[in-house]
């Protein structure tokens, strides 16, 4: 879909026509990340020295107008000395572009002109990796092109170690939903650092609908689900452990639902006759050599989910009564009386009331984003039930459970299916 | 005597118009009314109506009626009145026609009026659950009172604009709720700053202490 501006201003599309063609981009979407960008930039270009300096490789910057000197940070960024990191000098200039992206503020338009110049240069692969990563190495550059580069893959998508208690929107509801719909277990379908190939890049340009949520915050899932169900080879690259830079205490969690799963609600109604039918893989091609990692602990206050739960209960059951049938309500209602401590959210209501979701989002009963904000106290309750049934177990026995509740997902895809069509 | 029985034979030749009129009204309305019913649920009328939240207010004002046997029965009424009308042109008596005049001229306004009230019903609806979600989600515990207390200034401002337009009431619903209104805020204002200062000055305190609790205690749990 063409913006109704121009993507590339006269200034960067002379920069793009001096540089010609290239074999890789990598590109890093940027907004006040001065204090951390640097040394993303330095493991990119570190990387792009150790395994890849027969190629011909961009670094692109796609910035929202930052006030901190993001941008000069990112052109001055130089790895002081070579010999210490094992690198020699690449046959190729590693060639670097800062540039302000274009269009609705948001990682989604920040990508789309990562895209359209890896289009222009005609890359073989491109790469994005988040601007406020700790623990990115130079291995991740390796990891995300090599399987694109040699291995014929068209996306690659993040595994990370995490602690059994991070990323719990991805564990309860976006991967095993994806999985469920699309027959991949990709893993990590939001991680934010993603390889793929310029074939995939030009794919993206073409059917991106930048005008939307998916250009504010929807692009990572947005990217994962076109490539699956768009036909692309698929595949994921063990990482290691993702730290990012302390985030605000204060983000919005509503918001994030409604970025995140709103999103995943949309491309259902974009892909229904491709998550109606398809067929489900056990595993995808992994890369990387998988090794232990020590994560870092995370602090969880029970009883204020479990409070945000009840208090849901108390006050959003006239909104859940428009979109969960009699049978969800009346469990919700007696768990509402349940102590902290003993407090669980089983698996099948929790699928039951996703499923709900969604289909009251297809089926419009109330504005999409009252719908998705409402899902806030029950995501709470279901994570402290998690948490709560988990306490004991180590990662491999949450990865297990985690299973489980992919398998009760599938187990309950037909009611979906045949509640799709109609009301 | 045929002078005599002339004006009578008038009468009775415009009462017959009136009541063919009123028969033929009859039928038509009756056909209309099925006509709409039929191309309402044609059209998923029910469904929508199911999805913006007028089932409800229609089940609880006529709890046997759907919306488009509701519509229908508009319609109904709106054939039979306008056939009514004809047929009371027919009997040319001044003071009917005169009434009928002013009934006739009143309902474009009623129906301005009707509209303006059913959006800001909507509005009122709209605007109250997302305030009650909103709270919902930041942990206040009187979020559906604030709610109502929303979407009932709404309403009643909405209330206020129709009947003003109407002109029923002219002045006095929006001096009302002018009054209303100013007068709560005035006495928030005087609570707040005199009477109740100290209560206030406690109230807020207690709200700063549990936003900053909030803060320690909220949790490191990486939701994406």
């Amino acid at each position: 879909m063409s913006p109704k501006f121009n993507l590339i201003g006269r200034k960067l599309k002379r920069q793009i026509e001096s540089i010609g063609n290239a074999d890789i981009v990598i590109g890093v979407p940027s907004f006040n990340n001065s204090d951390t960008i640097h040394h993303v930039i330095n493991a990119i270009n570190t990387g792009i020295m150790k395994y890849f300096r027969d190629y011909n490789a961009v670094i692109i910057n796609s910035d929202g107008g930052s006030s901190d000197g993001t941008p000069n940070v990112v052109m001055d960024a130089a790895v002081d000395d070579l010999e210490t990191v094992l690198v020699e000098h690449p046959i190729y200039t590693i060639h670097r572009i800062s540039t302000n992206y274009r269009g609705i503020p948001g990682k989604g338009s920040a990508f789309r002109t990562i895209f359209k110049i890896a289009d222009l240069l005609s890359a073989k692969a491109v790469a994005v990796v988040d601007s406020d990563l700790r623990s990115i190495t130079p291995e991740w550059i390796e990891l995300l092109l090599t399987p694109i580069l040699k291995k014929d893959q068209d996306f690659v998508a993040p595994l990370y170690k995490r602690h059994k208690y991070d990323g719990t929107i991805t564990n309860s509801i976006v991967y095993p939903l994806t999985r469920t719909l699309y027959g991949v277990p990709v893993r990590q379908p939001i991680g934010g650092d993603f390889g793929f190939s310029g074939r995939l890049a030009s794919h993206y340009l073409k059917v991106g609908e930048f005008d939307t949520d998916i250009a504010r915050f929807g692009i990572d899932i947005w990217m994962t689900t076109t490539a699956i169900a768009d036909g692309f080879r698929v595949c994921q690259s063990f990482l290691g452990a993702k730290i990012h830079a302390p985030k605000d205490p204060g983000a919005d969690l509503a918001s994030m639902l409604v970025q995140v799963v709103g999103s995943l609600f949309y491309l259902m109604e974009k892909y229904p006759d491709v998550w109606a039918d398809a067929e489900q893989r056990d595993e995808i091609m992994q890369y990387g050599f998988r090794f232990e990692v020590g994560v870092e602990p995370v602090n969880v206050n029970l009883e204020r989910l479990v409070t945000s739960f009840h208090h849901g209960v108390e006050e959003l059951l006239p909104v859940w009564k428009k979109i969960l049938n009699y049978d969800c309500i009346d469990l919700l209602k007696r768990m509402a009386g349940v102590s902290v401590s003993d407090f669980r959210f089983p698996d099948e209501l929790w699928v039951r009331i996703i499923y709900e979701f969604a289909l009251g989002y297809h089926h419009r009963v109330m504005h999409p984003e009252h719908l998705v904000r409402s899902l806030t106290p029950l995501y709470l309750g279901r994570t402290a039930g998690f948490i709560n049934e988990t306490q004991e177990s180590d990662s491999e026995e949450v990865e297990e459970r985690l299973e489980e509740l992919c398998r009760e997902f599938l187990n309950q895809k037909d009611y979906l299916k045949s509640r799709w069509r109609s009301r | 005597m045929m002078d005599a029985a002339k004006p009578l034979i008038e009468m009775a030749s415009r009462l017959l118009l009136f009541v063919t009129a009123i028969i033929i009204g009859l039928i038509l309305a009756y056909l209309v009314k099925r006509l709409v019913i039929l191309l309402a649920s044609l059209l998923n009328f029910d469904v929508l109506s199911y999805r913006i939240g007028l089932t409800s207010i229609v089940s609880k004002a006529w709890y046997d009626q759907t919306p488009s046997m509701l519509l229908g029965r508009i319609f109904y009424w709106l054939v039979l009145f306008l056939h009514l009308i004809l047929g009371v042109s027919f009997l040319h008596v001044e003071t009917l026609n005169r009434l009928l005049a002013g009934t006739v001229n009143a309902i474009p306004l009623v129906a301005v009026g009707f509209v303006i009230f059913v959006v800001g019903y909507f509005i009122s609806r709209f605007l109250g659950r997302a305030t009650l979600i909103a709270l919902v989600n930041s942990q206040y515990r009187s979020a559906s009172l604030i709610a109502f207390l929303v979407r009932g200034i709404i309403l009643v401002f909405f209330i206020a604009i129709a009947t003003d337009y109407v002109g029923v009431g002219r002045g006095i619903v929006v001096a009302t709720f002018a009054i209303i209104l100013g007068g709560f805020v005035l006495a928030l204002a005087i609570a707040f700053g005199l009477g109740g200062r100290d209560i206030a000055r406690e109230m807020l305190e207690r709200k700063l202490r549990s936003l900053e609790e909030r803060k320690r205690e909220s949790d490191e749990l990486s939701h994406l």
